[in-house]
């Protein structure tokens, strides 16, 4: 299986500049280890990727020594999932994809869905991934693929997603409806910034507790949250205060300076 | 100039002032007849034009200072509002007016045919000593706040200096804003509702616009408004750094449901 797997192409460059890093090294799992370290290898086994893309994280999955039994990615790109389904599915048939047809100004503009169900059953797997996806949704969607996590999620099952986090105490205007931070008007999901409690409460109300965190490597980066049911044996991880972590820093004036004599 | 007391001048019904921020009159008074921006010298107070000037807060105060201005113009695009101030207030002070500016905004100025959200201010160039903005900025998404940059600059006299009321956070504790993005929002339905600038951005705007910041004040609660005095390139006064404010008391808990707000944002119309 794993000689076939090998065989995976790295997908077009056009793809991989949509979704991040280019370097085909990020495509790849030369070791054949699992693709989160901190995940133990029994959640592997049934695997849904909400926004997998041109299946970076399915390539890496597929190479793992221990490989899934069975893998759903879906995105609302569907030349990525077309490419997913004719690069990856016949070297790893248990690797499925399927188009989310929900509405992206940039990439899916025809669809009328703002939120669409997820094609799984309820309880059909041990882990759900979503890599800058929650990073991308308004506050409203957010909560619908929350209780979509809840649903096809098994009852020891665990979501592992990536935020940004504030804090809503340095945002006193906010009223308490208001949870999300948006940059861009005209493209809302280019980046949205979540209330670190709301996250925390949105997932209790969903059955879910954070049992790893790990912060940003720069100030404002993604928050990698690994969830479980209220019940797992793990104990709930506390978010730490938003300036611990480390990152950019220093006299931002100083930065600034230099800018200045330009205008 | 003839000094006008507090109470030959009416106050605003409450429908208005609940729309302005406090409601209470003593937000509306000057007992004490002091300048109102103390930091700003009396002389800048001879010619003020307030852009956003509600139901006449400010104009209010500015009548009953010692040193009131020879001259105010109030502009507003609540409608309402300016009627009031035109019945109420300019009878008494003949040398304040107050104009509508019907630019568009959701909850107060909807019925436009087009959707127009900026104007020239109805000043001639280098006409007013003080330019006065509170909790404008503050509701300006940034396209709406660079042109009104550019009117504040274009009507301020030489010496004259503008003070406005800015959110304001570090752009390093949001690296996801790329190229020209420098505001937050938290109400896609009303952009406007509150628009958070990055402290980076409002000095830049301030050099692009032949502007310097030469005062700044941060907010006494964590996460309120910064007051930001400007004045020309050309003004005596240094340019200064925004001081920290990471330290200011936090004005939100999280003690059960409800999130209730400190009782002292009310003192610096944090509910608009």
């Amino acid at each position: 299986m794993l000689d076939q797997t090998r065989q995976i192409p790295i997908p077009p460059v056009e793809f991989r500049q949509l979704v991040g890093p280019t370097d085909p090294k990020y495509f790849d799992n030369p070791t054949g280890e699992l693709v989160y370290p901190r995940i133990p290898s029994q959640y592997y086994r049934k695997v849904f990727d909400f926004g997998c893309g041109c299946g970076r994280v399915a390539r890496q999955m597929a190479l793992q020594k221990i490989q899934p039994e069975a893998y759903l990615g879906i995105d609302l790109h569907p030349g990525m999932i077309k490419w997913c389904q004719d690069n990856i599915t016949p070297y790893a048939p248990q690797f499925q994809f399927m188009h989310h047809d929900v509405f992206y100004i940039g990439w899916n503009k025809e669809s009328p869905n703002k939120t669409l169900a997820f094609p799984a059953e309820d309880h059909a797997y041990t882990l759900v991934t979503a890599i800058s996806v929650f990073t991308h949704l308004e506050q409203d969607s957010a909560v619908f693929y929350f209780a979509e996590v809840n649903r096809i999620l098994e009852e020891d099952g665990i979501l592992h997603a990536t935020w940004f986090l504030f804090d809503k105490a340095d945002f006193p205007m906010m009223q308490d409806f208001q949870n999300a931070l948006y940059i861009n008007i005209p493209d809302p999901v280019n980046a949205v910034i979540f209330d670190k409690t709301w996250v925390v409460n949105e997932a209790k109300k969903h059955n879910l507790k954070i049992i790893t965190i790990k912060p940003p490597v720069v100030r404002g980066g993604q928050w990698v949250l690994t969830m479980a049911r209220l019940n797992h044996p793990s104990p709930e991880k506390t978010i730490p205060a938003m300036r611990a972590t480390s990152g950019k820093s220093g006299n931002w004036m100083q930065r600034l300076g230099a800018k200045l004599k330009q205008i | 100039m003839t000094s006008i007391e507090s109470n030959q001048l009416p106050y605003p019904p409450m429908e208005y002032r609940i729309l302005v921020g406090p409601t209470d009159e003593r937000y509306f008074d000057n007992p004490y007849r002091v300048v109102i921006f103390p930091y700003i010298a009396n002389e800048c107070f001879r010619a003020v034009f307030d852009f956003g000037c509600g139901c006449g807060r400010v104009a209010r105060q500015l009548a009953l200072q010692k040193i009131a201005p020879e001259r105010y113009l109030g502009i507003d695009l609540h409608k309402g509002m300016i009627e009031w101030c035109q019945q109420n207030l300019t009878p008494k002070l003949p040398h304040y007016r107050f104009e509508h500016h019907n630019v568009y905004r959701v909850h107060m100025n909807r019925r436009l045919r087009k959707k127009i959200t900026t104007l020239p201010f109805p000043a001639k160039d280098r006409e007013f000593t003080l330019v006065n903005a509170t909790s404008v900025f503050t509701h300006l998404v940034q396209d709406q706040a660079e042109f009104y940059h550019r009117e504040v600059a274009r009507i301020l006299a030489e010496d004259g200096v503008y003070h406005g009321t800015y959110f304001l956070v570090d752009r390093d504790d949001f690296p996801m804003m790329l190229g020209n993005q420098n505001a937050l929002y938290l109400n896609l339905t009303d952009p406007s509702f509150a628009v958070i600038f990055s402290k980076n951005w409002i000095y830049e705007e301030a050099h692009r616009n032949g502007l310097k910041i030469i005062h700044a004040i941060a907010p006494a609660l964590r996460g309120g408004q910064w007051v930001i005095v400007m004045a020309h390139q050309s003004h005596p006064a240094p340019e200064v750094e925004l001081p920290e404010s990471v330290n200011a008391p936090v004005a939100r808990y999280y003690e059960g449901e409800g999130t209730p707000l400190h009782p002292e944002l009310k003192i610096i119309g944090l509910e608009k």
